[in-house]
């Protein structure tokens, strides 16, 4: 029908290429830089993060104005009908978030982190994460997300809050 | 091209003094010692002697990477833990023309300074002291790399930096390529290379330079610089835009000025017409005319309050002074209202518009980390088996440069609608926000209109009144255009200025067929030294699959070589890389200095198959024959030194236990055992091989 009416097919591969959400590199780029700044060390243990932790700051480090929504949630977590109001939007996306396992499972296989119960501590290729983002800061890459994983690292962010995940 | 004749490091202990050196000719020459030797002493002397401790990690004029001996406390014959009172390094070089330069810098002492001394084809010495580090390519007649680029007779480049401005390729960004050092120069190609000078595309730039293909470096130098310049003015091209926006929005007016698209559109349509015929063309204004008729109203009401007939019976000025003021007053509160929408849509578009732009500059790191090839994961393989990790095995894609790009311009279209709705709504907001201002200015002239009307006695009285008023709002009027006139002068200069500068951008079209075929040399050269080396991966079958990406990476097939075969051929890979772009240096007439240092090759992979594969390698009609030169140091069993020197390789025995020693008692003066006398020139000079 389309075709009797002279209806031509145009393509515009702008339209169906997939976000840079979707892409790997920059996926991993992101975990590196809030690894690096959000990993911390325990009575001399290695480095280490609580994997969920991770999971909530590489989702909002890739999107930088939700910042203000967990500062409003970190503020009201004592309030549960505040808390529930301002934390909805971004629960509903981060529980959405199924890439960011296959990319942990992805750097876990290739030794870049380690499971450590809860945690996630730098595996045997571990080193890649410093060489990543030195890489990131030496070219610049990045600005806004790591200025979100800044901010990030003032908010208290509470077991309470990581729970249920 | 130039060769190391001569590396030595002495200095003064409490013991005395103590030295030792190693004595090199042109080709390959084989450096053998056991661990601890102190032959890393003598590669590091090299090194610092050029003053290249950038590549070691360490602040300029730090000697913190030499060992202990050489800066502190050193163990000499007999003498255990001896204070190491001042120390230096000596490096002789000679290059292809005859010339000598001797390089002497303080270890311990003032490593500051580097001592030259140039000795010139007829012989004449000319001795001179460099900084070392200090604007050391900088400074045209104390800075020691200048010196040297001079001495080789190398061209100085630029390159492009992070930052947007532009800074020299130095030698220790080359110097990774042919100076291999023992701790980390084996795990990857360039693996010392510096990136504290945030140079863009360093890696490849440097590959270009020993080459010779520097115009190829002056051209992507010329494409940063010209994406930067236009970058920035665009950048221009839309304050002005903006600025021309607020000025016409200010009066109502709606012109089409924009400052969006390419550089060669904005020029085009910026030539096309100026201000004045836009302004003309778009809303029909044309302020001289309008200037002209308020004059002329002007003076009509001048004439009528100062010469016309006035109508007594006429009593409707007050009345219409009096609703002047009531239609005044309805239209602020409409422009109000419409004022507070706008203000609503304005946060919510704009709001919009940053989300986007933050995606967008997101995308565009991502096909920036892409195209500069830093943080690349493709680093990531298997710990165990060092093979690369599938993403797909994970359900995980990593994009194309093209799919990125797509999704880039995806989102500047995006973009680019909302950036409309925002600047409609902003011009429309000035626009109100400007109307509103003159309303409130008539407003308030005509309710002092209506003040002085009402308190005027009389209907002459009040026409008068009336007639006043409406020529001082007038004259008033005139003065806002006259302003606006002038102000619209101002910008169209700024716009002629701006089609100056946009004009003047050329880009340089790259040196493509030149740099490919010194790159086509240097793939071919890399695919016999591999071979030669015995890398596991590559068979003479394969070979030609061979091949460099844009960053010089080197693949077989699709995959990177440096993934494939075992762990022990990244050492092979390194080697390799390094001696064939010696070779291919030599070929197309390069840069390259004509020297390969290359620190412990065998420490890397110390298994006997190794050995054999790099004993048999040095052997190679391929080394053998070079005409660059190339010390290898590491330590051989007798057996393969035997072996390599039946097979006609240079390999030098230096003698005893360590480097630096005390000197030798002097020489008896007569009665010289002869025998003794043999042993020791074959260990300071070596044993077998060919001399060139």
């Amino acid at each position: 029908m389309l075709s009797g009416a002279g209806a031509e097919a145009v393509l515009a591969p702008e339209r169906v290429a997939p976000s840079t959400i979707y892409d790997l590199q920059y996926r991993v780029i992101i975990n590196a830089l809030v690894f690096e700044r959000l990993a911390k060390s325990y009575q001399g243990s290695v480095p280490r993060v609580q994997a969920a932790k991770q999971k909530l700051a590489q989702f909002v480090a890739i999107r930088p104005w939700l910042v203000s929504v967990v500062r409003d949630w970190s503020a009201t977590q004592h309030v549960p009908q505040l808390s529930m109001n301002v934390s909805q939007r971004l629960r509903r996306g981060f529980l959405g978030d199924a890439m960011h396992e296959s990319v942990m499972e992805f750097l876990i296989a290739g030794g870049v982190f380690r499971r450590d119960g809860a945690h996630l501590s730098a595996g045997a290729n571990g080193q890649l994460v410093e060489k990543w983002t030195n890489a990131a800061l030496t070219a610049e890459l990045f600005s806004a997300e790591r200025a979100a994983i800044e901010q990030l690292s003032t908010i208290t962010i509470t077991n309470a809050m990581l729970e249920g995940w | 091209m130039i060769s190391i004749a001569s590396i030595a490091v002495e200095g003064e202990s409490e013991v005395g003094p103590f030295a030792g050196s190693l004595m090199l000719t042109a080709g390959l020459q084989v450096i053998s010692a056991q661990n601890a030797y102190g032959k890393s002493l003598a590669a590091k002397a090299f090194a610092w002697c050029l003053g290249l401790e950038a590549m070691f990690g360490v602040v300029d004029n730090d000697a913190g990477f030499f060992p202990l001996a050489a800066r502190e406390e050193i163990k000499l014959d007999g003498h255990a833990g001896a204070r190491v009172l001042s120390s230096r390094c000596v490096l002789t070089l000679i290059h292809s023309d005859g010339r000598e330069l001797r390089l002497t810098r303080d270890i311990k002492g003032d490593p500051t300074v580097a001592r030259v001394e140039e000795v010139g084809a007829d012989g004449a010495v000319r001795a001179s002291k460099l900084q070392a580090r200090y604007k050391a390519m900088q400074d045209e007649h104390g800075g020691l790399q200048r010196f040297l680029f001079d001495w080789f007779g190398w061209p100085r480049v630029q390159v492009a930096t992070f930052k947007g401005t532009t800074i020299d390729l130095y030698l220790e960004n080359l110097a990774p390529l042919f100076y291999i050092e023992q701790d980390e120069g084996w795990t990857d190609i360039q693996a010392r290379q510096i990136s504290k000078y945030m140079q863009q595309q360093i890696g490849q730039v440097a590959v270009e330079y020993l080459l010779g293909a520097t115009a190829a470096i002056a051209s992507r130098l010329s494409q940063q610089s010209a994406i930067q310049r236009e970058a920035a003015l665009r950048a221009t091209a839309r304050t002005i835009a903006d600025q021309v926006a607020t000025l016409f929005a200010r009066h109502g007016w709606a012109v089409d000025w924009s400052g969006g698209g390419s550089i060669q559109d904005t020029i085009n349509r910026w030539s096309a017409r100026t201000l004045r015929e836009a302004l003309s063309e778009d809303t029909s204004a044309d302020l001289a005319d309008e200037i002209s008729r308020l004059a002329m109203s002007a003076e009509k009401l001048r004439e009528n309050l100062t010469k016309a007939p006035i109508d007594v019976l006429d009593a409707s000025s007050h009345a219409t002074a009096s609703q002047k003021v009531i239609e005044l007053k309805g239209r602020r509160h409409e422009l109000n209202q419409e004022l507070h929408t706008l203000r609503v849509q304005d946060d919510e578009t704009t709001g919009l518009l940053a989300s986007l732009e933050q995606r967008l500059h997101a995308a565009e790191d991502v096909l920036r980390l892409k195209t500069i090839g830093v943080g690349r994961i493709d680093q990531i393989e298997c710990p165990t088996c060092h093979r690369d990790l599938d993403p797909t095995t994970f359900a995980l894609t990593e994009q194309s440069v093209d799919s990125v790009s797509a999704h880039i311009e995806a989102l500047k279209r995006d973009r680019d609608l909302v950036r409309k709705n925002v600047y409609a709504i902003s011009t429309r907001f000035t626009g109100v926000r400007a109307e509103l201002a003159r309303v409130e200015i008539d407003f308030r002239e005509a309710e002092r209109a209506l003040v002085t009307v009402t308190a005027a006695v009389g209907t002459v009285r009040e026409q008068l009144a009336q007639t006043a008023a409406q020529l001082s709002s007038t004259e008033r009027k005139i003065e806002r255009l006259r302003e606006t006139s002038a102000e619209i002068d101002e910008l169209q200069k700024t716009i002629d200025h701006w089609l100056d500068d946009a004009r003047e951008i050329r880009k340089e079209a790259p040196a493509d067929a030149d740099l490919a075929r010194r790159v086509s040399i240097f793939a071919s050269a890399l695919r016999d030294y591999l071979i030669a080396l015995g890398h596991s991966a590559v068979t003479a079958e394969n070979a030609a699959q061979i091949r460099m990406d844009e960053q010089y990476v080197p693949y077989l097939g699709n995959r990177r070589l440096k993934s494939l075969g075992s762990a022990s051929d990244r050492s092979r890979l390194v080697a390799a890389y390094s001696l064939a772009l010696a070779a291919a240096s030599q070929k197309v007439g390069g840069h390259h200095p004509g020297v390969v240092l290359l620190d412990e090759p065998l420490q890397q992979n110390p298994d006997d198959e190794h050995r054999d594969l790099f004993s048999t390698f040095l052997s190679t009609q391929l080394t053998t024959d070079a005409s660059f030169q190339t010390v290898v140091m590491t330590f051989l069993r007798p057996a393969e030194v035997e072996l390599l020197v039946k097979n006609g390789t240079a390999v030098s025995l230096p003698p005893g236990e360590k480097f630096l020693k005390l000197p030798p008692p002097p020489p008896p003066e007569e009665g010289a055992d002869e025998h003794e006398m043999e042993e020791d020139e074959r260990s300071d000079e070596g044993i077998g091989g060919p001399r060139k």
